[in-house]
């Protein structure tokens, strides 16, 4: 329960900068445009993209604030290996953007509850799911998780309207534990903070960012039941470090460590106003992240090495924003992220685990009157390769996804009501799966045979969102009421000669309730 | 303006889009070549065909199997660099047997080879020689082995230990003079503290003392430990398909007993341990010159007691984590135990005054012989055993004080005798049952 008093503190930051920003500064939304604001998906799009990028802080429109309640649940089986079977989850969620003496302020504060039950074959925070290190078990646990986000940024001009300086922190503690055997305790906090300087001409803005962070997790497995300690007769309760990929190896001891990270990085960002119908936004960015596996012990090191990991996230973002008419928006995104990550065998001193994700795609979002259009395609890669064992899955698949909605106006009262319908499709492109049946042992072959299965499977999915949103006379406050549901079901699996002890589920449903107000 | 965007995209994408190169597979073709030191008749080659080859991963535990062709020959392809155990194990029919050698046998005739704790390092490419040998048939067999104990607080704790030894022949045997003795070595996977073999198992030939023209190593081993059963020569009977019990305490476990201090100990839960009261031998320390016995050394009067000739501790107590091997000999072949030299383990450092020497004993000796091992796979130690006494090894699944005994298979019943399993492979010839005096099992 180490991190509580950082939680108190940041509640108390963050509730008191919000508070601030929402009584004494004049608004310049009013209550239909701030309800305009909240509704609109192109609009909700820049937010949430302004939460990694907050050079363009701007782009929030002034002293629109949030607070979100939100419940979520997810059944079904069609999972990856790792991934849970159903999951419950409960969400506090404020952010906001006011102006104070020309410097732009933007802070969020998260709270995250989770449920998992249940999930098994690796003990994780979620977080970090490329990392080849880690241990699992193949007994399901019920997993809890308490997790803790705060994200700050201001920005400032240096000249009169020029050289925007802007600052950034985003930090995060959380708190995961499972209560059955062989049962897992993980601590985790990451803390990644930018800076960057800009240019403005009259139709141009450049800005370079700098980023650095570090975080840790530590991790802990253990038996409250201590004979799974002395034996692995029962091959439920067995834990295995697995170091690779398709690679493990049994653990029943000393099964912990800590992961040290350290990052820093650099992006390019470009926007071009064209004209008040036209502009254009582009952002490109690297991330070097050093992960470090060490179990502590009495050595004069003071620890022992399992792992160190680097890997590298590039990822580029254009977005042309058009708004030809007063009811027309239109925007365009073109989005690239490919995330290189790769290790040396601690002990063989050869290249041990690739892994290689790379996503491209286009969205196009269109507002015309009340209504609004979705479409999107994506292109997905991912490689995971282990030096040691020869075991490789590589696994490309393009996602297809259209939707529409439509708001109604009830009244004169402001009330709205928002639905949305979306479909989408997943279609597999190659798969290449090799791996060596003399290096398997039943753990790899749960996680690897299943995950290929899984990535190389067709899906079809669909949702539909249904919104209902009032206003408040109260400082002109907005609430909404939001309820939504995605299913996606598995198409025929692939052909395959191995021989798996798992096979992916047929289905899934996501949905959500939540209450937000808007203020 | 829209075409410098993407001009501006794509310039970007590419500098982002430099992949690194794949891993290089660092997987090893393992060559394997059999061969026999059997003397073959005329015409006749040895069936390395039959031959089952086992490759055991220490890391995962994954086992591979496979048969070499007529020569030997066999490759395990694409393995994970990393330790391995590789046996190969075959058993010829007598009429088998018979045929190759132009002589007979008596029996069936098993064949064994193994290394163990094999390291096969990156880019290995040397080709692993293993010599099949055909190992002792004793007339006695060590059959059920109880080291592990019972629960330390509901059961017996390592007071109901026993060692089960059985004429698998079809004729009496008499137990009289038999040696019992846990073999030394390497105890812990950290020990550091001696000169060590390639195979990890201590170096016998760095011993202080050692003589140089004899292979310390090959051709011995160093015991622990030595008991014998008395008796003058045919005192003490075992017909075919019997047995006899060498009990750490020949009493009842399941009932209290009084301590050698006055103390009554009760069991909480009887069906945890087992009935040693009518053991044929048990192991008691209070007879020994300067030796204080734990208060739960008992000597049962009606039990004849072993006779001690090299012991440590305070009490007969095996191994519970299953660390110890276990062989039985006899005095044949003039030799006698008494005139056997004894050595410190190879150590580093100079022995200390409170070190001990260890009688080195001929591996041509033994009669039969099992290797134990810890449960769990990182605790593991070098086996102490050569292939042809005990190719493999055994041990109980739920790990020490857990009530499990390893036992040997029973091969068939001939006439109601039943016959056990005794291919020199105690992984292929023992399996887990609850400790079960006398018992078998199947």
């Amino acid at each position: 329960m180490y991190p509580n008093y950082r939680i108190i503190l940041i509640l108390l930051v963050h509730c008191c900068a919000l508070q601030y920003a929402y009584a004494d500064v004049p608004d310049s939304l009013d209550q239909a445009d701030r309800a305009r604001y909240a509704l609109d998906p192109v609009a909700t799009y820049e937010r949430v993209y302004i939460r990694e990028q907050p050079i363009w802080i701007r782009n929030w429109k002034d002293n629109f604030n949030q607070l979100s309640l939100r419940t979520t649940y997810d059944k079904g089986r069609y999972i990856p290996a790792q991934g849970s079977t159903r999951t419950r989850a409960y969400y506090f969620d404020t952010e906001g953007k006011t102006t104070w003496r020309k410097v732009q302020l933007y802070g969020r504060f998260a709270y995250t509850k989770q449920y998992e039950d249940s999930t098994r074959l690796r003990h994780q925070t979620r977080i970090n799911e490329s990392a080849p290190l880690y241990f699992g078990s193949l007994r399901y646990n019920h997993y809890e998780r308490s997790v803790y986000q705060l994200q700050a940024a201001l920005q400032k001009d240096l000249l009169a309207e020029n050289l925007p300086l802007t600052l950034g922190l985003n930090y995060r503690v959380g708190e995961h534990f499972s209560n059955n055997d062989p049962r897992g305790a993980i601590n985790d906090f990451q803390l990644n903070l930018l800076a960057a300087l800009g240019y403005r001409s009259p139709a141009w803005q450049y800005h370079a960012t700098f980023r650095y962070g570090y975080g840790r997790e530590r991790v802990q497995v253990a038996y409250k039941n201590e004979k799974y300690t002395e034996n692995v007769e029962d091959p439920l309760y067995v834990n295995w470090y697995n170091n690779g990929y398709g690679n493990a190896i049994q653990k029943t001891n000393a099964i912990n460590y800590n992961d040290d990270m350290k990052r820093f990085g650099a992006g390019a960002h470009v926007a071009y106003n064209a004209n008040a119908a036209n502009t254009w936004q582009a952002d490109v960015d690297w991330l070097h992240e050093q992960q470090q596996f060490k179990q502590y012990n009495e050595s004069p090191l003071t620890y022992a090495l399992f792992n160190t990991y680097n890997e590298d996230r590039f990822t580029t973002s254009v977005f042309w924003k058009h708004h030809p008419s007063s009811n027309t928006d239109f925007n365009w995104n073109i989005h690239l992220e490919m995330i290189d990550g790769h290790d040396d065998h601690p002990t063989l001193g050869v290249s041990n685990y690739l892994y290689r994700k790379e996503s491209y795609g286009s969205t196009w979002r269109l507002n015309k009157n009340r209504w609004h259009y979705l479409a999107a395609i994506d292109y997905h890669y991912l490689l995971q390769q282990d030096g040691n064992t020869s075991a490789m899955s590589e696994v490309s698949q393009l996602q297809f996804q259209l939707g529409f909605g439509r708001n109604w106006v009830l009244g004169t009262g402001g009330q709205q009501v928002q639905v949305q319908l979306r479909g989408g499709y997943h279609l597999p492109l190659s798969g290449e799966f090799a791996f060596n049946n003399i290096n398997e042992s039943y753990f790899v072959n749960h996680v690897i045979y299943y995950d290929y299965l899984y990535r190389y499977s067709p899906a079809t999915e669909t949702g539909a969102s249904f919104t209902y949103l009032f206003p408040t006379g109260n400082k002109g406050m907005n609430w909404s009421i939001g309820l939504s549901a995605d299913y996606i079901l598995r198409g025929t699996l692939p052909d395959y000669t191995f021989q798996p002890l798992s096979i992916p589920g047929k289905n899934r449903l996501s949905s959500f309730l939540q209450v937000n107000v808007y203020f | 303006m829209m075409k410098k965007f993407i001009l501006l995209f794509v310039t970007l994408a590419s500098l982002a889009a430099c992949k690194k190169d794949r891993p290089e597979s660092t997987t090893v073709d393992l060559q394997v070549q059999l061969s026999s030191a059997l003397s073959l008749a005329d015409q006749q080659s040895f069936p390395f065909d039959q031959v089952k080859v086992t490759l055991i991963n220490l890391r995962n535990q994954s086992t591979s199997e496979l048969t070499p062709d007529a020569s030997g020959k066999l490759t395990f392809t694409g393995i994970a660099a990393g330790d391995y155990n590789i046996n190969a194990a075959v058993t010829l029919s007598r009429s088998d047997y018979e045929a190759l050698t132009g002589t007979d046998p008596g029996a069936d005739v098993s064949f064994n080879a193994s290394q163990n704790n094999l390291n096969i390092p990156v880019g290995f490419s040397e080709t692993i020689s293993l010599e099949l040998v055909n190992g002792t048939s004793g007339a006695f067999l060590i059959k059920q082995v109880y080291y592990a104990g019972s629960d330390t607080k509901n059961g017996a704790n390592f007071r109901d230990q026993f060692l089960e030894i059985y004429n698998n022949t079809d004729e009496v045997l008499y137990a009289d003079g038999l040696y019992v003795s846990r073999l030394w070595g390497k105890q812990r996977p950290e020990d550091k503290a001696d000169y060590y073999q390639e195979n990890g198992q201590l170096d016998w030939s760095k011993s202080r003392g050692m003589p140089s023209d004899i292979d310390a190593n090959k051709d011995y081993v160093y015991l622990r430990d030595l008991f014998q059963v008395p008796g003058s020569g045919n005192e003490y009977p075992v017909n075919p398909g019997e047995s006899i019990i060498i009990a750490q305490n020949a009493l009842n476990h399941k009932v209290p007993f009084t301590n050698n201090k006055g103390d009554e100990v009760s069991v909480k839960d009887p069906d945890l341990t087992v009935d040693l009261s009518d053991a044929d031998f048990e192991v008691y320390y209070g007879d020994i010159p300067g030796k204080t016995p734990f208060a739960t050394d008992i000597d049962n009067p009606s039990v004849p007691n072993m006779l001690p000739i090299n012991y440590d501790g305070n009490d007969w107590i095996l191994d519970s984590n299953g660390k110890d091997s276990y062989i039985i000999f006899k005095a044949e072949n003039g030799l006698d135990v008494t005139t056997l030299n004894a050595y410190y383990e190879p150590l580093i450092a100079e022995p200390g005054p409170s070190a001990k020497t260890y009688i080195q004993l001929p591996v041509d000796a033994i009669m039969d012989a099992v290797e134990a091992q810890p449960n769990l796979a990182e605790d593991r130690i070098p086996k102490k055993l050569r292939p042809d006494f005990d190719a493999g090894f055994a041990f109980v699944t739920l790990g020490r004080y857990s009530s499990q005994a390893i036992i040997r298979k029973t091969e068939r019943t001939e006439g109601g005798r039943k016959i056990l399993k005794d291919t020199n492979n105690s992984t292929e010839d023992f399996v887990v049952i609850k400790a079960n005096p006398r018992g078998f099992a199947d």
